[in-house]
């Protein structure tokens, strides 16, 4: 009997990995002056604030302040415990079980109670992020999991359906409140929770202004320890150089991401530290295959050799970035180096135009059974700053010289998001992707993510990209996923639903007053509760 | 960097007959300005021979400083190389079962090799060999390391009769035994007909030398010093090439590289240097400047005793600017402590710095420090007191400098601090703007830091100029992948 005890203890042994970080729930004693405001400068306003049906930069910066994962990834890409204070895995991958904080507590409403943060939060969100009436992207990043269960009020097993690579880094995904949303199955963008959210993070929301402001305050009882600045304030900008310059009169403390136009000016200014942060990002036109002019091929790549990517980027944005081939950015690890991005050659455009059955119209127009090639170009207001404005016309011209007429619309960011994500009312859009470590392409081109808000915008449907998308998810392999990703880049880059464009230099820009600054490359604001302005220098 | 190519320009107009804007020369000195080493090498090289007599001294002292830097900047890459490729070898051959690769043995024979282990490349070449799936021509490749190996752990015997025993017909395993011959020291077994033996051959079968031909006959050439062969080689010469394609199994290949590749070219150029510099330091209108460059060049491949004669000769000049003067002095104090003279030189650097507070001297101090791996706190802290003074162009090289500094003390966060404060954020990646070498330094920062992005962006720029640096963006894009750990996560912006 002492013996099968034995074998028992040792089969738990072998069984469990365990893991055992250190908790970091002591406040922030660490001499750094608390108080100040930081005013940040915001390409727009954040559609909506919560994790979940949030799928732009700005409202990730957002709920990057608002919120917590069950583990966060510190910046020498280690898993470090958040809501979770310790897990243990189970020796086939298939089980994780995380063991949570109990000092946590939900941002207090308006004459509301302390409530603690437990197990049922977390199984709300994953069912609440799972369930079909939620309209979110996270479904497909997160259908690996096959269920979450409360072992008690601080201990949630997680169950995947089988193994992944990386599989503790996707539990980083942020957790809501039970008592959050109106409705307690699934969450829509008309939920007011969307709007005015409550989280675990190291701000909460106070207020949204007329001047469609976003104001965060500290939270006194963050578990972390209370973050050092006060207040955080997102002031939405419509043009990036009036970003800058509100940042050189000091009407903001920082930008986001600078111009690459204003680098120079920049960067003589003592007053200001620019810091480099390569978000895995590139910009594109994508294209509407439900238009049956787009979902011919030629024509799309007609498109791609029409324009002169290079002379737009020396010209409109200072030769400040890196002309690209496919679906991933260069600095990702997917990026593959063998392909080439397409040349600048109108020749080879009209070529393919006419191979594709049209032919110039008197107007100079080309036409297929009468029909003009004539585009709708949408564009986000939030994007109408001078350099956008300049590619977006250079475009215009590029594509009349082999006879494909652009007309541009500019739209108001949340009006282009519906028109773009939910109506699919455009043939052309130019936007940007921005990634994280994982370079996950799968919403962007997998042809079930195919529908309103979801990713695949443009309704691309490849059944080998599919079938190479999916196999890329199912490996536990690290190089086959390469070798598999490289294929995707070659045959998506052949394909042309997107003509690449660049992927830009970024930086943020900042007042000298704010210190101990780490940027994260994707969520920005992940280590900004170690953020401190010197209380001299706080206005 | 623009002020020493500035100098070797002055030296032209004062001492050649006349230069048009587009003189070759001066279209030269354009890409040198630009660090596009590889094009300026090639394109002054083709106008050699039909130069003016006159012109000639100074097309070799430009040819000597050019192929310099190109020498310099691959030595770097190739340390670069090693250190990410023996990462990326240890995790692959870490992998077991079905879908494990054969030949990650190989190359991390190749890999320990390079990096000075013998013992280690040995017990690789021999798991390699032992393989029964492995086919004739990668045995007797890995047969061939094998006996370095052994010639470096001192059993030269034992060497002599492995390679012996190697049948040569295929064009890959001559051309590896030669350069093995070669860096053995063993001329008289004729590497460079060896060599020209393997081309032929692969011309006759039609088709292009592999880069692993390639890679063996640039070393073998580097050191035999036919410059003109190996120049005509590279210019034709698919540098970004893979050594071998291993296909496992759906879906899964795995793509090698030839390390000693950038070491090669690195011994190349260096070798094209010393030969283009001593051919102009033989005229005596341009001899100062030349032997100024020899002195560099000499320090760089260890000869010190050659570089403490020429950088003698370059400060008994009169006529040579104050500032070449002092980065020369410096050099010579380098040189003595290579010769054991340690505490004098180091006092010596010491004193020059409290004396000058000059950037560029305090910048030259630190990266002779550097690369010697000697402390030097005195000089550090005066040149982070005028870093902190503020920014600019001027203070680019003192940040630079202290980077690189911190990178030798692997002090990354620092390296990067410093590094980033002297780059060209106008320019962020461009080897226009920035010295490469920096670039590389700060690339490597950021490797170590697991900043993977930042350092590819940077390898992916450099790449359009260096292709031969493929090597290095695979090798990290595969510990980038095996590292990153993320939710998987994209946003519309």
């Amino acid at each position: 009997m002492k013996r099968l005890a034995g074998v028992l203890f040792l089969i738990v042994l072998i069984t469990l990995v365990v893991i055992v970080p250190p908790s970091e729930a002591a406040p922030k004693n660490n001499g750094k002056s608390d108080g100040g405001t930081l005013n940040y400068g915001e390409y727009g306003r954040p559609a909506t604030l919560d994790p979940i049906t949030s799928n732009d930069m700005i409202s990730l910066r957002i709920t990057e302040l608002i919120f917590n994962g069950l583990v966060g990834i510190n910046e020498r890409q280690e898993i470090v415990p958040e809501l979770a204070e310790r897990w243990e895995i189970s020796n086939d991958g298939r089980t994780y079980t995380f063991y949570l904080r109990s000092d946590v507590t939900w941002h207090p409403r308006e004459d509301e109670e302390l409530r603690p943060f437990t197990a049922d939060d977390v199984v709300f969100t994953y069912n609440i992020m799972t369930h079909p009436k939620t309209i979110t992207s996270l479904k497909v990043r997160y259908e690996f999991i096959g269920g979450v269960t409360k072992l008690d009020d601080y201990t949630v097993e997680c169950k995947l359906k089988r193994p992944v690579l990386n599989a503790l880094a996707k539990f980083s995904f942020k957790i809501i409140p039970q008592h959050g949303p109106s409705t307690p199955e699934y969450l829509t963008r008309e939920d007011p929770f969307v709007h005015k959210p409550i989280g675990t993070g190291p701000y909460m929301l106070k207020n949204l202004t007329a001047d469609r402001e976003v104001v965060l305050v500290a939270n006194e009882n963050y578990f972390n320890g209370r973050p050092h600045v006060d207040k955080f304030v997102a002031k939405p900008f419509a043009d990036q150089n009036i970003m800058t310059q509100a940042l050189m009169f000091n009407a903001i403390d920082m930008v986001v991401l600078v111009n690459p136009r204003n680098i120079p000016e920049l960067q003589g200014d003592k007053r200001f530290v620019l810091q480099p942060y390569n978000a895995l990002s590139y910009s594109f036109f994508g294209y509407n295959m439900r238009n049956p002019l787009l979902a011919d091929k030629r024509v799309r790549k007609a498109i791609g050799y029409a324009v002169n990517r290079q002379e737009m980027l020396d010209a409109f944005f200072n030769a400040q970035g890196t002309i690209i081939s496919g679906p991933f950015a260069p600095g990702s690890w997917a990026y593959n180096l063998d392909v080439r991005p397409l040349p600048y050659d109108p020749q080879k455009a009209r070529d393919l135009l006419q191979e594709a059955g049209f032919v110039q119209g008197t107007d100079g127009i080309m036409e297929q059974n009468g029909e003009k090639l004539s585009l709708t170009l949408k564009v986000p207001i939030e994007k109408e700053n001078e350099a956008v404005k300049r590619v977006v016309l250079a475009f215009k011209s590029y594509l009349k010289k082999i006879g494909v007429d652009i007309k541009v619309e500019f739209k108001e960011w949340l009006s282009w998001k519906e028109s773009v994500f939910l109506k699919h009312d455009y043939d052309i859009i130019f936007a940007s992707w921005v990634f994280d470590d994982s370079a996950d392409i799968s919403s962007l081109f997998h042809s079930a993510e195919i529908g309103p808000w979801k990713n695949n915008f443009g309704a691309y449907s490849n059944p080998e990209v599919d079938s190479l998308i999916v196999e890329s998810k199912l490996t536990l392999d690290h190089e086959k996923r390469r070798t598999i990703n490289r294929k995707l880049h070659a045959l998506i880059a052949e394909e042309s639903p997107y003509t690449f464009l660049w992927t830009l230099t970024n930086y943020a820009a900042y007042n000298k007053k704010l210190r101990h600054v780490a940027i994260h490359p994707y969520k920005f604001f992940s280590f900004a509760d170690h953020w401190f302005i010197p209380e001299e220098e706080q206005k | 960097m623009k002020r020493v190519a500035l100098f070797c320009v002055m030296i032209f107009f004062l001492t050649s007959p006349s230069y048009s804007a587009d003189d070759p020369m001066q279209r030269g000195m354009e890409l040198y300005k630009k660090h596009h080493y590889e094009e300026a090498a090639r394109m002054l090289h083709s106008y050699l021979s039909s130069v003016q007599p006159g012109k000639k001294s100074a097309m070799c002292l430009s040819l000597g400083m050019i192929c310099f830097k190109n020498a310099e900047l691959y030595r770097q890459l190739y340390q670069a190389s090693l250190s990410v490729n023996l990462d990326y070898l240890k995790r692959l051959s870490a992998v077991k079962g079905k879908a494990r690769s054969r030949f990650v043995k190989l190359y991390m024979g190749e890999a320990f090799l390079e990096a000075g282990n013998p013992r280690k490349a040995a017990s690789c070449f021999r798991e390699f060999i032992a393989d029964k799936q492995i086919s004739t021509k990668h045995k007797a490749i890995a047969r061939v390391g094998l006996g370095l190996a052994h010639y470096r752990e001192g059993k030269k015997q034992q060497a002599l009769d492995l390679w012996s025993g190697i049948k040569m017909s295929a064009p890959e395993v001559l051309s590896e035994l030669a350069a093995a011959y070669s860096t053995a020291g063993l001329t008289n077994r004729n590497p460079s007909v060896m060599c020209e033996k393997a081309l032929a051959s692969v011309k006759k079968a039609g088709q292009e030398p592999s880069i692993r031909i390639l890679k063996n006959v640039i070393g073998v050439y580097a050191r035999t010093g036919l410059i003109k062969k190996g120049l005509d080689l590279v210019r034709h010469a698919d540098m970004k090439g893979f050594s071998y394609e291993e296909v496992l199994v759906k879906n899964k290949t795995i793509r090698f590289y030839d390390f000693a590749l950038l070491n090669n070219l690195s011994m190349f150029y260096g070798k094209a240097s010393l030969g283009y510099l001593k051919e102009a330091a033989a005229d005596p209108k341009v001899k100062d400047a030349a032997h100024y460059y020899l002195g560099e060049a000499h320090a760089l491949f260890g000869n010190i005793d050659q570089s403490i004669k020429v950088t003698d000769s370059f400060l008994s000049s009169s006529r040579m600017p104050r500032q070449y003067k002092d980065k020369a002095t410096v050099r010579q104090a380098a040189n003595r402590y290579q010769k054991g003279h340690k505490t004098e030189a180091i006092n010596f650097l010491n004193n020059l710095s409290r004396q000058k507070a000059a950037p560029d001297l305090l910048a030259e101090v630190l990266f002779t420090c550097s690369r010697l791996h000697c402390e030097c706190p005195e000089t550090v802290a005066k040149a982070m007191a005028l870093a902190e003074s503020g920014e600019g162009k001027n203070l680019s090289s003192v940040n630079c400098a202290l980077g690189t500094y911190y990178l030798w003390q692997k002090d990354y966060g620092k390296a990067v601090f410093y590094m980033e404060a002297g780059r060209d954020k106008s320019n962020k990646n461009r080897i226009e703007q920035n010295d490469p070498l920096t670039l590389t330094n700060l690339a490597e920062a950021y490797y170590r830091t697991k900043k993977f992005s930042e350092a590819l962006e940077i390898y992916f720029e450099m790449s359009k100029h260096f292709p031969a640096l493929r090597q290095i963006q695979v090798a990290m894009q595969g510990v980038y992948s095996m590292e990153q750990k993320s939710a998987g996560d994209v946003k519309v912006f």
